[in-house]
């Protein structure tokens, strides 16, 4: 493998990460309309599932967003690594 | 609360639930592209000890680990709003196949199906003429092909882990068929039969097209 290569190999690992912090940040925004038509439709009920639920989608959304922040600073690194290859 | 406003509720729920899913699914090909970045700086680190690859690839498995967990998050929050959905109104949570999956993917596992089954049925011509002609050497091969037949017909391959979508009954384990020489002579004639009308209908079908392009032709002709 030459550094050409391997250049070539960070910039593709680079665009699957970025794809996928897109995908990610898709999720996110639907998530986000679909928490606030679960928090509207199931306002006023003191139901521990519903609770339960709610909750998780809180923690899903807060997950969501330090994932998309990780890809950020995983394409950071590796872009690091491509110029210290010069 | 009325009939209706209660309606409302199950139908918004159950668009939750839908949207959960969906997200869930989505949620995990994003995981598939983390995989494959981490692949590719794997590939690319090799022994390199470089903190800025290192730190790369801990960051990658570190994503894809979450990516996991909010997939999990959000079938548990599903779980939880079906249960809530089914106490409220019994029966209003369909937790089917249909449900858990967006149509593009019920489309997915469909088409992935017709292909196996198209493939399987491929390999069961082939393997019924390469047993005709074995058969000229060994009236054994006459059970193989009467036990290809009937595992083909009966449970076409399909993938591994897949759900599937269809009214064909489960897969049939295959058990040891022993048959005497009449009845596989008799299955024989069968097999004939079934080939000589497929070869009927070609090449009825064969003239006809053969006739319909001279007719057309001498229609260009004339015109």
């Amino acid at each position: 493998m030459t550094v050409h290569d391997v250049k070539a190999t960070i910039r593709s690992g680079n665009t699957f990460a970025e794809e996928s912090s897109k995908m990610l940040r898709q999720v996110k925004d639907r998530l986000t309309e679909t928490a606030i038509l679960a928090h509207e439709t199931l306002h006023n009920s003191h139901d521990q599932d519903v609770d339960a639920g709610l909750q998780l989608l809180v923690r899903v959304e807060r997950t969501l967003d330090e994932t998309i922040e990780i890809l950020r600073e995983a394409v950071g690194h590796a872009e690091t690594f491509t110029r210290d290859l010069g | 609360m009325s009939d209706a406003s209660l309606a409302g509720v199950v139908a918004q729920l159950s668009d939750v639930r839908r949207r959960l899913a969906t997200a869930a699914v989505d949620v995990t090909r994003a995981r598939a592209e983390i995989s494959q970045a981490d692949s590719r700086y794997a590939e690319a680190a090799g022994d390199s000890r470089h903190p800025g690859i290192r730190q790369a690839l801990a960051h990658v498995r570190w994503a894809s680990a979450n990516a996991l967990t909010i997939a999990r998050f959000l079938e548990q929050a599903r779980h939880h709003f079906t249960c809530y959905l089914e106490r409220i109104v019994p029966g209003a949570a369909q937790d089917d196949a249909s449900v858990g999956l967006p149509d593009g993917e019920l489309l997915l596992v469909q088409v992935r199906e017709r292909s196996d089954l198209r493939s399987g049925m491929d390999a069961f011509i082939g393997r019924t003429f390469r047993n005709i002609e074995n058969y000229q050497d060994s009236g054994r091969s006459t059970g193989e092909i009467t036990g290809n037949t009937i595992r083909i017909v009966r449970a076409p391959r399909r993938p591994n882990g897949g759900k599937y979508i269809g009214t064909a009954s489960p897969a049939v384990v295959p058990t040891p068929h022993h048959i005497d020489v009449p009845e596989a002579a008799g299955h024989l004639v069968v097999l004939g039969l079934l080939v000589g009308i497929a070869a009927q209908r070609l090449s009825h079908v064969t003239r006809r097209e053969i006739a319909r392009f001279r007719r057309r032709g001498h229609q260009k002709r004339t015109d």
